[in-house]
């Protein structure tokens, strides 16, 4: 038809209906998207940018979506391009894994749905709280007050070893603690 | 092997997600998660714990690092629909597209969301400080102290201001009036009788009028636009420039002396010079306005004596000013009799002559101590914010740790935080909790204000003031009768020091909440006082 559309793909604006829908979904799974993107761009300013041109992308092709398939499943494969962009452009940095490791990486990964996000934030919550005193200032001072763990041994007084020890027992005791009440909500 | 071990690979996992890999571990790990499902198992497993307890701790520091942070914006952003959201979104993003290097882009989200979510800021940028005004009727409320935008119409009916732009020029403008500022060294006025007194930092100061343009060279003139005309224009000291719009007639040079005027026709033409003495008449109601203001606030301290639920009243009276203890007005009752100040300097309050305590130092406060139990309580604070630069800015606490301890601030975004220990816990714990919208923003800072909120256990029921208007309503989980002990004011003193060395968050934010700014009265009721009661309190102490 020659009425067609003749532009192209990138300056389409797309069904205004099917954006605002769009938008509306990735808000809806912001968290469980950019925690996809954090796996694997460790560099926190990298990953929000990932983020971004995920969003910019995911809305360019709002039409694209289908609507009765997982939302997360579809922005993580558009995240999935970003990241190896990333990676690309930002050649020579250690923090990435290598290609063939994200590929394999990506592949088998499962995104949770909104619920199941939350309540794993939850779970871990509670079993922070949990955690004795000493893990539990470890867990607080590398995530609640964000410090890396050569300045924790800085306030603490101990070696960076010693932190590195102490914080992955926490996170084994953690992980026990979460596994446990995982195994209590399937029963 | 060591090398494939799970041990192996959780040190690996660790070192990835720390950030702290180096390249043989990361060439380990790399083959690790190629090679084995159950590495990528694990590898996903570890993520999300990672992402959690970083989400977690982007909550706990009160960070938002997506436009979409904790529950109560989630729910705004339902309430406005998913188009606001996004909006919002894209607004972050491209804000962010364009920062610099990096860090700034979390505070700066933070800010974009909240300047979505309120409209107590405004538009433009600060150019100039409200300094006076004096019987000022008009549709919007002006605030002695607050900052004026550029680009920012002031109208008023009748009454007088003076507006000191940050070049220094110092404009005083009689009502009705009607003048946008644009700039620090540029003014329009489209109405109004006014003076300007233009020093050497302001020399190029220019007025445009609805016909012209007066451009100063320093250092006062002054004059009258009505019906859209300049009726007169006059030097009182220096020399001005007078250009007229539409015209390619030359400026004209004015002297001292010199008074001009526009005929209806348009013609400029001389006139009797006849100073408007915008200034003067500003400095004689000032005046007058200060010493009957500050007549009806003394009585009204007397009418609020006699009110046998007044617990506390620090009204600060002129023949205080100096001294170390200052005296409890509230003679009903034996305790306390009196309260000590603590580092805090002795300032000029609401009125030239009424004292006020100055807080911006961390010793900064004032100490009381209240003996007794209340389920009702009303907390009144005539203040001047100048600044909300802490986490949390102290207006006044309980003894901390003791039971119905009550914790009265706010946040540096402008918030009433109101806090009530939950009954049988002891140590730091999360407190039932009233906090506001943000109320109060940079723009307001300098200017005096009524904080004000009452507490009744009865129905758990929190409500916030600003000037006794109401700005927020809360229902607390639990009924808890209030007590204070040895209370701060304008300060706050936590004793547990052996919390510090246990819990990490204890940092100086928690520690370091003086407020920033004035004291002039604070008043305890132990009742819920009525909005009347509220506003003949705010009418009494009011100083426009």
């Amino acid at each position: 038809m020659s009425e067609g559309p003749k532009t192209s793909e990138a300056s389409l604006p797309g069904d205004r209906q099917a954006v605002r829908e769009v938008q509306g979904l990735f808000l809806t799974h912001i968290d469980v998207i950019r925690g996809f993107i954090r796996a694997l761009v460790r560099d926190s300013h990298l990953a929000d940018d990932v983020l971004q041109e995920t969003f910019l992308t995911v809305v360019r092709k709002a039409d694209r979506f289908q609507a009765g398939t997982s939302f997360p499943k579809w922005a993580c494969a558009v995240a999935r391009l970003k990241v190896l962009e990333c990676r690309r452009q930002s050649a020579g940095r250690l923090t990435f894994l290598s290609e063939e490791a994200l590929e394999a990486l990506v592949e088998d990964h499962q995104p949770d749905t909104r619920e199941e996000h939350e309540q794993a934030l939850r779970v871990v919550e509670e079993c922070v709280a949990l955690l004795p005193p000493s893990m539990k200032k470890m867990i607080d001072l590398r995530y609640m007050v964000g410090r890396k763990p050569a300045e924790i041994a800085g306030i603490v007084g101990w070696t960076v070893e010693a932190v590195y020890v102490s914080l992955s027992r926490a996170r084994a005791n953690l992980r026990e603690c979460i596994e446990g009440k995982r195994s209590r909500l399937q029963t | 092997m060591k090398e494939s071990s799970p041990e192996r690979l959780e040190t690996l996992l660790d070192r990835y997600f720390d950030g702290e890999i180096d390249a043989e571990s990361r060439r380990q790990l790399d083959a690790a998660l190629a090679g084995s499902p159950e590495a990528r198992a694990r590898f996903w497993e570890r993520a999300r714990l990672e992402d959690s307890l970083e989400v977690l701790g982007r909550q706990r520091r009160g960070e938002a690092v997506t436009p979409i942070p904790g529950p109560p914006r989630r729910r705004w952003l339902a309430a406005c629909g998913w188009a606001a959201a996004a909006a919002i979104l894209l607004a972050w993003l491209a804000q962010t597209r364009f920062r610099d290097a990096g860090p700034a882009a979390v505070p700066a989200l933070a800010e974009a969301g909240r300047k979505e979510e309120e409209t107590i800021s405004r538009q433009g940028y600060p150019v100039a400080l409200l300094s006076r005004l004096v019987g000022v009727s008009s549709a919007e409320r002006y605030l002695a102290g607050q900052t004026l935008a550029a680009g920012e119409e002031v109208a008023f009916e009748a009454g007088l201001m003076e507006i000191v732009l940050y070049s220094g020029a110092t404009v005083a403008i009689e009502g009705p009036a009607r003048f946008v500022p644009r700039g620090d060294l540029e003014i329009e006025v489209f109405e109004g009788s006014v003076q300007a007194d233009v020093p050497e930092s302001a020399i190029g100061f220019r007025m445009l009028l609805p016909d012209g343009v007066v451009t100063d060279f320093g250092t006062s003139f002054d004059l009258k636009v009505e019906k859209d005309r300049t009726s007169r224009v006059q030097v009182l000291d220096g020399e001005i420039e007078l250009s007229s719009s539409g015209s390619d007639r030359p400026a004209k040079r004015m002297f001292q002396g010199d008074a001009m005027g526009r005929s209806d026709s348009g013609e400029l033409e001389a006139l009797d010079f006849l100073p408007l003495q915008v200034v003067d008449s500003l400095e004689t109601r000032v005046g007058e306005r200060t010493r009957s203001q500050l007549e009806r606030w003394a009585a009204t301290c007397e009418e609020v004596a006699a009110d046998a639920d007044l617990v506390v009243h620090f009204s600060l009276a002129p023949e205080e000013k100096g001294k170390r203890v200052v005296m409890n007005r509230a003679v009903k009752r034996e305790t306390p009799r009196s309260g000590t100040v603590i580092s805090a300097d002795w300032s000029e309050g609401r009125w030239p002559g009424k004292p006020a305590l100055s807080f911006r130092r961390p010793a900064d406060r004032l100490r009381v101590d209240i003996p007794g139990e209340f389920p009702a309580a009303t907390f009144v604070a005539w203040v001047r914010i100048d600044g909300l630069p802490r986490q949390y800015n102290g207006l006044f606490f309980s003894e901390y740790g003791v039971e119905g301890e009550v914790h009265w601030q706010f946040s540096s975004d402008g918030r009433y935080l109101f806090g009530v220990r939950p009954k049988g816990v002891e140590g730091i714990v999360r407190f039932h909790r009233a906090f506001s919208k943000p109320v109060i923003s940079p723009w307001e800072f300098g200017s005096w204000r009524m904080l004000a909120t009452t507490y009744d256990a009865t129905n758990r029921e929190v409500v916030h003031f600003v000037d006794a208007g109401k700005v927020s309503r809360t229902e607390l989980a639990e009924s808890v009768p209030l007590r204070f002990g040895r209370a701060t004011l304008g300060n706050f003193f936590d004793p547990l020091a052996e919390k510090h060395s246990e819990d990490p968050q204890l940092v100086e934010g928690w520690s370091f909440r003086n407020w920033t700014g004035a004291l002039d009265e604070f008043m305890l009721f132990s009742r819920v006082l009525s909005d009347g009661e509220l506003d003949g309190l705010f009418q009494a102490g009011r100083t426009d």
